[in-house]
């Protein structure tokens, strides 16, 4: 673990990964308390109200401040800011009552207007088409889309794992048959058999049943390669001497394949985890865009950037509707630098060779 | 039960294997490396016999044979109990080839890669004593694993380390530790010194002379080396292209060296060598083909036309046994 | 002058995370033309490491003390592109452990030659190529070289690709080979060959052979002269039948005395055996290296390395040690 630290401090791009996914997924458990309303809270007559908060004005001085805003232009949806109406932003304020993790009652948040005070809202990242507050709604997606990566991955390489160990240690028929069955689901384009899968399985859903329906789906398209990895690897491992002197001593086989051929890939495992979440939560996106994933009033980063509200005009006059998409490759570049970092540091080609390169 | 080979201990009966050369989708079926070629060898209870060959000469091939890491195509293997049954490793069930197993013991080359790089050396030791019905219980069995630890001559205390901790030499000393804490009868040593530094060789060696009094036993040892050879064993096998070429025992065959393949052994060892050495490169043999006549045909310096049929392995004097129809006098 | 290589207090160290690692602690030996020289030492004493310095071949960030003179000229000090090229390929040459791995695949023989031959040869064209690659092929006596030089490296034995490897690093007429465990993973007979074949090209060539092996035995057969390497120091240097005959230094007796004698059987004779283990390049102990192991160590031994020193053996040629306490008699 020193080590680790110590391999972080010589990257700073990992290092600052690092840090902001630790914010991220703070933030997300503590989604209520830093959120200041909640996902569906809607302010009826302020759909697509740009970012409101700002650092300074001339008759409040520095800090962050929030001003009244008019709509000017019905069609486009034209805010105008209206001149003494400066209010500034409150800390640990009383608001929207919420329960913290559906359970502990409260109502306190991070941040928001002083008590009582409706007509200001603190939109710090915009509001929507329905005039709800997009920071509020990024933090209460980021519920399914920072854990579909892990949910999925875990149910993905279990699969891996077991059948590539499997493929890659009885060799033969078993090997055939299972590489077989991984090559339906490499050569079927992904994306297609996500939409048949998903096509296939009803639409009425809660929106935890259509989570974990996605993150199934998104398992099965998952394993095949990492499967085919592990196959490979077990398949030279096994020919190692002492997995024959393991044989020899009459050790179960599955004890074989999964006590001492699979730990000893478990960096390659961590590092393909690693990697392979990204693609867990860019699936969910690419799910929830086409309108097949989450959807209302289900909230997730993918329905957030879903066609229907990004078009490109949309765009245009409102650009931060770009702000979940930004969450999203931040999140997909962090992990992808932390995978890189590991396997650099798992690899025992790299270490202590090489010295201080 | 044909005639019993008397105090024998192990007796490889005409075994004989090859292995597909090619395998997958394109593979043009029906060729073969011709690993062993029918080798008949036996190994008297307490005796330690040599095999020297050269790399792929199959001697590493047959050792594995007498522990069924692979199944021959002919040829039987017996093993000869102290209670003077016997059994063939072909008909042995599931449960008596793990009991055959636990008694033959097989000692790996390179200790780098028999060492499981991520156990502990106490589990190391203890994964296959554990399958076993003689199983003690992990108290009892750490305590035998410390005694072992000193029997190889290491530390006790170092039973929770990893192999990465520990030099070659030392490495090597833990699986002789593992090998010998099922009390096996029989050794098979697959050139465990050559992969260790020259100073460390002797160690292993005076350490595996000392274990066979202690724990009598039997070994197969198998080097490439003919002078620590016939310092080490009793008897000698020499192999060339999977077969016995000359079988004598350690100190005849120190005296007087019959087969000219042994011979040229013999005179490539470096306090021997000498310009009369024929330097010209010679074109390896073809072991995709089955053998016809004699194994050493193609390098010899005295063959004839007669080589080209298979030399009878014959008794030639006391204990000598010799394929050839020229030997060298 | 008939100095071919002279190696001035040469100090090889390499920065790793775990720490300095110091491959060589001060190694001088001078080499005359056509000489062999025989480096032996076991798994990190920095025998290998001492040549790859002279070859330039260890990565840049390597910190190498000390000086390297071929033929005069500072090897060190060459530049990188312009000289270094020159030099490696035709003042030098290198063999390797495993010659399998030095050839590419997809390259007929022929190529290969032609490749390296177009280097030295610029005007000729590929028929006299090609008849110089015959040439070589013969002088290392690999049968029937034409027919051989459209085969492929997989069509060879190990043995055979080794003596490609020495007739390819003959093409630019080297003053010096060097070979580092050219037959450590070549059978025991063609191992002999190969050290007779390079004996038979030493007298032709007069060109002089750097050999470093692990095995003093064999290295006495091939050498002139040998320098006996331990934990990065030089223990002792002396003529090859001095050394077989008379080793002086405790740790070059118990090299020869380690592997038992042709001959001998355990049943009679007993096997010497040198204790412990070799020591750690990285944190090294004050002292002689070999002292922890040493029969004849004394209290001085554990806490100053001792210098390398003249010896009089009253034989015309010197020998040098590294022992205060070195055994005087010669072998039985």
């Amino acid at each position: 673990m020193k080590g680790f630290l110590k391999a972080l401090l010589y990257r700073p791009v990992t290092l600052i990964s690092v840090i902001i996914l630790i914010l991220l997924y703070l933030m997300m458990i503590f989604a209520e308390f830093v959120a200041p309303y909640g996902p569906g809270t809607s302010f009826s007559d302020k759909s697509f109200h740009p970012p409101a908060v700002s650092w300074y004005s001339q008759e409040l001085g520095f800090g962050p401040q929030v001003q009244d805003r008019a709509v000017i232009n019905e069609i486009n949806w034209k805010y105008a800011r209206i001149k003494g109406t400066g209010k500034r932003v409150q800390f640990f304020v009383k608001g929207e009552p919420y329960k913290l993790w559906g359970l502990i009652p409260a109502e306190r948040h991070l941040f928001g207007m002083s008590e009582g005070d409706q007509s200001t809202p603190v939109f710090l990242m915009g509001s929507d088409n329905l005039g709800r507050c997009l920071f509020s709604r990024i933090l209460y997606g980021s519920r399914i889309s920072l854990t579909i990566g892990f949910i999925g991955i875990a149910i993905s390489m279990t699969l891996a794992i077991t059948f590539g160990g499997l493929a890659g240690f009885y060799g033969g028929k078993i090997d055939w048959l299972i590489m077989r069955f991984s090559e339906f689901f490499i050569l079927v384009p992904g994306l297609y058999l996500i939409l048949f899968l998903r096509s296939i399985l009803s639409r009425d859903m809660t929106s935890g049943q259509s989570f974990m329906i996605i993150t199934i789906i998104l398992s099965f398209v998952g394993w095949p390669g990492s499967a085919r990895l592990i196959r490979g690897m077990v398949h030279s491992i096994k020919r190692e001497d002492f997995i024959s002197n393991a044989v020899l001593e009459g050790i179960p086989t599955l004890n074989i394949i999964f006590k001492q051929i699979i730990p000893q890939m478990s960096s390659i495992i961590i590092v393909s985890i690693a990697l392979g979440i990204p693609g867990f939560i860019l699936g969910e996106t690419v799910l929830s865009y086409l309108g097949l994933g989450i959807v209302d009033p289900a909230v997730s980063w993918g329905s957030l950037i879903n066609r229907e509200i990004s078009t490109l005009s949309n765009l245009r006059n409102f650009p931060w509707f770009l702000i979940p998409g930004l969450f999203l490759l931040v999140t997909t570049l962090a992990f992808n630098f932390l995978g890189d970092l590991l396997r650099d540091y798992l690899d025992p080609y790299h270490r202590d060779k090489g010295g201080l390169r | 039960m044909s005639t019993a080979c008397k105090d024998c201990h192990l007796e490889l009966k005409d075994l004989k294997i090859r292995f597909p050369l090619e395998a997958g989708l394109f593979a043009r079926y029906g060729r073969f490396v011709y690993a062993v070629n029918g080798v008949s060898l036996h190994l008297k209870r307490g005796e330690t016999y040599g095999l020297v060959g050269e790399s792929g000469c199959g001697k590493t091939t047959l050792a594995r044979l007498a522990v069924q890491m692979y199944k021959a195509d002919g040829g039987e293997v017996l093993f000869h109990g102290k209670d003077g049954e016997s059994h063939s490793l072909m008909d042995l069930k599931k449960k008596e080839l793990f009991d055959y197993r636990s008694r033959v013991k097989y000692i790996f080359q390179d200790p780098a890669r028999s060492l499981n790089p991520r156990m502990n050396i106490y589990s190391i030791l203890t994964a296959g004593y554990r399958q076993s019905s003689a199983w003690p219980g992990d108290s009892a069995a750490r305590q035998e694993a410390e005694e072992m630890m000193v029997t190889v001559g290491l530390n006790p205390e170092d039973l929770d380390r990893r192999p990465a901790d520990f030099s070659g030499g030392q490495r090597q000393r833990i699986s002789i530790a593992r090998a010998l804490i099922m009390k096996p009868e029989l050794l098979i040593c697959d050139e465990v010194v050559s992969a260790l530094d020259v100073s460390i060789q002797s160690q292993i060696l005076n350490l595996l002379l000392k274990l066979k009094d202690k724990f009598k036993l039997t070994m197969l040892f198998i080097a490439h080396d003919l002078t620590v050879t016939t310092y080490f064993c009793d008897r000698i096998g020499v192999m060339y292209r999977g077969k016995i070429v000359e079988e004598a025992p350690a100190r005849d065959l120190a005296a007087k060296r019959m087969h000219p393949y042994t011979n040229l052994l013999y005179n490539s060892i470096p306090s021997r060598m000498d310009e009369s050495l024929e330097t010209e490169g010679y074109e390896p043999f073809d072991s995709t083909q089955p053998l016809t006549g004699c194994p050493f045909y193609h390098r010899c310096s005295r063959r004839q036309e007669d080589c080209l049929k298979p030399p009878e392995f014959r008794e030639v004097e006391l204990g000598r046994r010799l394929a050839c129809f020229y030997p060298v006098t | 002058m008939s100095q071919l290589v002279e190696i001035k207090d040469l100090h090889i160290t390499f920065p790793l995370r775990r720490g300095a690692l110091q491959a060589l602690r001060g190694m001088s030996y001078t080499m005359d033309k056509g000489e062999i020289l025989g480096i032996v030492g076991e798994s990190g004493s920095g025998k290998s490491v001492s040549v790859q310095a002279m070859m330039r071949l260890l990565p840049d960030y390597t910190q190498i003390e000390g000086s390297i003179l071929f033929e005069g000229e500072d090897v060190l000090a060459l530049d990188r592109k312009k000289e270094l090229p020159r030099f490696r390929s035709s003042k030098t040459a290198m063999i390797f452990q495993e010659p399998g791995r030095s050839f590419d695949p997809l390259y007929s023989m022929e190529k290969t030659f032609r490749e390296t031959l177009r280097l030295h040869y610029p005007a000729e064209t590929d028929e006299q190529l090609k008849a110089r690659a015959v040439e070589l092929l013969r002088e290392v006596q690999i049968p029937q070289p034409e027919e051989r030089l459209s085969s492929y490296p997989h069509q060879f034995s190990g043995g055979q690709l080794q003596r490609i490897m020495i007739a390819l690093a003959l093409a630019g007429n080297p003053r010096l080979l060097i070979a580092d465990e050219p037959t450590t993973a070549l059978d025991v007979t063609i191992q002999a060959q190969i050290i007779e074949l390079l004996l038979k090209l030493r007298k032709k060539r007069d060109m002089g052979i750097i050999f470093i092996s692990h095995d003093l035995d064999l290295v006495a057969r091939i050498a002139d002269r040998i320098l006996v390497l331990y934990g990065g120091l030089v223990m002792e240097e002396a003529p090859a039948q001095q050394l077989y005959k008379q080793p002086a230094h405790p740790y070059s007796r118990g090299l020869l005395h380690a592997l038992p004698a042709f001959g001998t059987h355990y049943s009679t004779d007993e096997l010497h055996t040198i204790p412990g283990t070799v020591p750690n390049p990285i944190h090294p102990e004050p002292g002689c290296p070999f002292a922890p192991r040493c029969s004849r160590v004394q209290k001085e031994c554990t806490e100053k390395i001792p210098d390398l020193e003249a010896l009089n053996t009253g034989e015309s040629e010197s020998v040098k040690l590294r022992c205060i306490n070195p055994y005087k008699e010669g072998l039985k």
